[in-house]
């Protein structure tokens, strides 16, 4: 039965890690409960509307707010709704 | 005498209604008897292996009756006819057929994997059965390392490992050498001694010459041409 | 139960000894896991966390509109809109953008008001007055400039400011505070050159959060040239935004996906002559049926299972651990300023057993789907 065991281990352990992982994920998040709870008292105060992931042009920085048509605004030829995630930059820009 | 099989009519068609069907056994009925060597006879395309196959549950006749123990088997449903194969029959193949990369008290306990023998029993069993074939030395060894006889022995403690009453044997000669050949026919004639019913399928001279083959069952184009029952 | 144990060891054992072809299946199996749910962890983690902060976001944001566009919102509108049924406290919010051409970044400029006085994830303070300013931790890292540095802003030869850096937002604020740059409210309306009067938008508060459409008609019905966003449209796009972005990083390891879909088909189409024999053989020497089922059964479920997990383990670790290295580029594309990668670990467990049902399932049906015709044959095969 030895490779039975061997397997079994294995997938126990692979398992123990996962949960283990998912736990700590829970208490970390529950850890975090503090600063979340500052982030959100900060979004309160400062009236903020969107997160800072993609600055590069204003209808990508706060894209909640942005114009109907605003893709076409700073990067004409924009194939994509965050000029950014299009890896390649446009012409000029470094 | 007392049968362990018999067969009424037999006959095997493969790809039956198809351009290329062929009928490898047609009407056939005879006789295995308990305690005996019998020996199918026959050029190679005669039919002696799919009657082995037939009367070793290994496939079921397009017609006719198979009697195994008294019980036609020809309609059992399949997981019937795989407990009949288990616990009456073992086979030795013409290719060997084991498992290449494993070692050979694994090949020879195999059959008895999937059943609820008690594991040490099923050691117990195999050690005795490797001694018997002076394979002891061997039981470690992967089965690809071993020489054409020493496969050939294996395959036949592989057959033993459940026991079985009836001992089927295609061409166990076919890739063994003279002096393998006669060690074989003495392995098989101690079984025989023990009480297993023995059938082989051959046109090796030398075995169905052997003054103590009970029973000689000569086969053509897929018909019993001659039986020689003693 | 015994015969079961035996034919599962006996399965490993047929696993191992293919180790060559088994372990590379393991591999690339174990790999895509680990792709596919980096990507479901950290756009989940992100999205969870965005959306969680977006909730104590303003009700209604209130612009103006001239030709289609965003334009500065006559301060004076305030009286009007406390004067509107619903309508709680509504307040102007001055701030702008101003393109860095130093470091090719975006700053987001905000003024500073007193409701900002007590934000904690700050080091040092908010500015006081005129040429003081607080900035994003992006910011500070893309001029290298630290508490106490000067950091000049310019928009012509008119038009320039330098600013004293007296607060520095913290990093875990990132996500909110990157790019931000807080200076006074004259600071930013001489800085921008905004006419009197004029703020960038209004914030509104709304009593009874239920009515927020209802209050929302009746501030077009007033302002038609207003356009009034409302908080459940910014947490529905950022929704997408999400969904979006995930799907296309989904889409361009969509060719790993479909590499490994043919792989699948493959071993799903046909078992070699090898595996046929050996199923002929178990069938001859007594295994019914079922047992050879079993048999491989457990064969695609000891590879799918054990690939999975690992699939899994890597992903988390590289996701919540290594702050997503190999994922990040591709997220980032040429963004500058990016907030640092230290996404909260909000886990789905839902999406796991979506990704599991998507991958192990067919994995363990390709296993032992074609073995089922092999396995029902008559065993007599091996005999010729």
């Amino acid at each position: 039965m030895s490779k039975t065991k061997i397997f079994a281990a294995f997938i126990a352990i692979e398992a123990a890690v996962l949960a283990v992982l998912y736990i700590s994920s829970a208490n970390c998040v529950h850890c975090k409960d503090n600063e979340m709870s500052l982030k959100r008292a900060m979004v309160r105060a400062m009236r903020l509307t969107d997160a800072a992931f993609w600055t590069e042009a204003r209808y990508t920085r706060h894209p909640s707010q942005a114009d109907f048509f605003a893709a076409f605004q700073d990067f004409p030829s924009s194939p994509d709704h965050f000029p950014a995630g299009s890896i390649v930059p446009p012409a000029g820009q470094r | 005498m007392d049968a362990v099989i018999r067969t009424e009519g037999v006959s095997k068609v493969f790809n039956a209604g198809l351009a290329d069907e062929v009928r490898a056994v047609t009407g056939v009925s005879i006789e295995i008897r308990r305690g005996q060597i019998t020996v199918l006879k026959g050029p190679s395309g005669s039919g002696k292996t799919t009657l082995l196959g037939l009367i070793g549950c290994m496939a079921r006749p397009t017609e006719g009756k198979i009697l195994v123990e008294g019980r036609d088997v020809a309609k059992l449903p399949e997981r019937f006819l795989t407990s009949v194969r288990r616990q009456t029959f073992g086979f030795i193949f013409q290719q060997f057929n084991l498992i290449r990369g494993m070692t050979v008290r694994e090949n020879v306990m195999l059959p008895l994997y999937p059943t609820d023998i008690d594991g040490r029993q099923m050691v117990r069993r195999m050690e005795e059965i490797l001694e018997k074939l002076e394979l002891s030395s061997k039981r470690g060894v992967k089965v690809g390392k071993l020489s054409g006889g020493q496969q050939q022995r294996v395959a036949i403690a592989r057959a033993l490992i459940n026991e079985p009453a009836v001992l089927l044997a295609d061409e166990p000669t076919a890739h063994l050498d003279t002096k393998l050949s006669e060690d074989l026919l003495n392995i098989i004639t101690t079984l025989n001694m023990d009480g297993k019913t023995i059938v082989i399928a051959t046109h090796d001279p030398l075995i169905y010459d052997k003054p103590y083959i009970d029973n000689i069952i000569e086969m053509r184009d897929g018909t019993v041409r001659e039986a020689s029952l003693l | 139960m015994r015969g079961h144990g035996r034919v599962i060891e006996y399965a490993l054992s047929t696993l191992a000894r293919r180790k060559f072809k088994n372990f590379s299946v393991a591999a690339v199996f174990s790999f895509l896991i680990a792709v596919l749910s980096s990507i479901l962890f950290l756009t989940h983690a992100y999205k969870t966390e965005t959306l969680k902060l977006l909730e104590d976001s303003p009700e209604i944001i209130l612009q103006n509109m001239s030709g289609g566009r965003h334009e500065l919102i006559p301060v004076e509108y305030i009286t009007t809109l406390s004067g509107i049924a619903g309508v709680g406290k509504a307040s102007p919010r001055y701030w702008g953008y101003y393109y860095d051409s130093l470091t090719s970044a975006n700053y987001t400029l905000m003024a500073y008001d007193e409701n900002m006085q007590d934000i904690k994830l700050l080091q040092g303070r908010m500015p006081a007055s005129e040429g003081e300013c607080a900035v994003g931790k992006g910011v500070a890292d893309i001029r290298q400039v630290g508490m106490k540095d000067d950091i000049f802003l310019t928009l012509g030869t008119e038009q320039n400011v330098t600013l004293k850096i007296v607060g520095l937002f913290s990093a875990n604020s990132a996500i909110l505070t990157n790019d931000l740059i807080i200076l006074t409210k004259d600071s930013l309306i001489k800085f921008f050159n905004m006419p009197a009067d004029m703020a960038t938008d209004i914030t509104i508060e709304v009593n009874n959060p239920s009515e927020v459409s209802t209050v929302a008609r009746k501030i077009r019905r007033t302002f038609p040239n207003s356009r009034p966003i409302l908080k459940n449209e910014l947490i529905r796009t950022y929704d997408n935004i999400f969904n979006w972005r995930g799907g296309i990083v989904l889409t361009m390891f969509f060719g790993a996906i479909a590499a490994f879909m043919i792989f699948v088909w493959d071993k799903a189409t046909g078992i070699n002559a090898e595996e046929r024999q050996e199923i002929g053989i178990l069938k001859a020497i007594g295994w019914e049926t079922a047992d050879v089922l079993y048999l491989k059964f457990w064969e695609g479920a000891a590879v799918s299972l054990s690939s999975f997990f690992t699939g899994l383990i890597l992903a988390y670790v590289h996701v919540f651990y290594f702050n997503a290295q190999f994922l990040a580029p591709v997220l980032k594309g040429w963004s500058v300023l990016f907030p640092k990668f230290e996404p909260m670990p909000y886990i789905d467990i839902y999406q796991i057993f979506v990704l599991f049902f998507l991958t192990v399932l067919p994995y363990v049906a390709a296993s032992v789907v074609p073995s089922w015709k092999a396995a029902i044959s008559d065993p007599d095969s091996v005999m010729r």
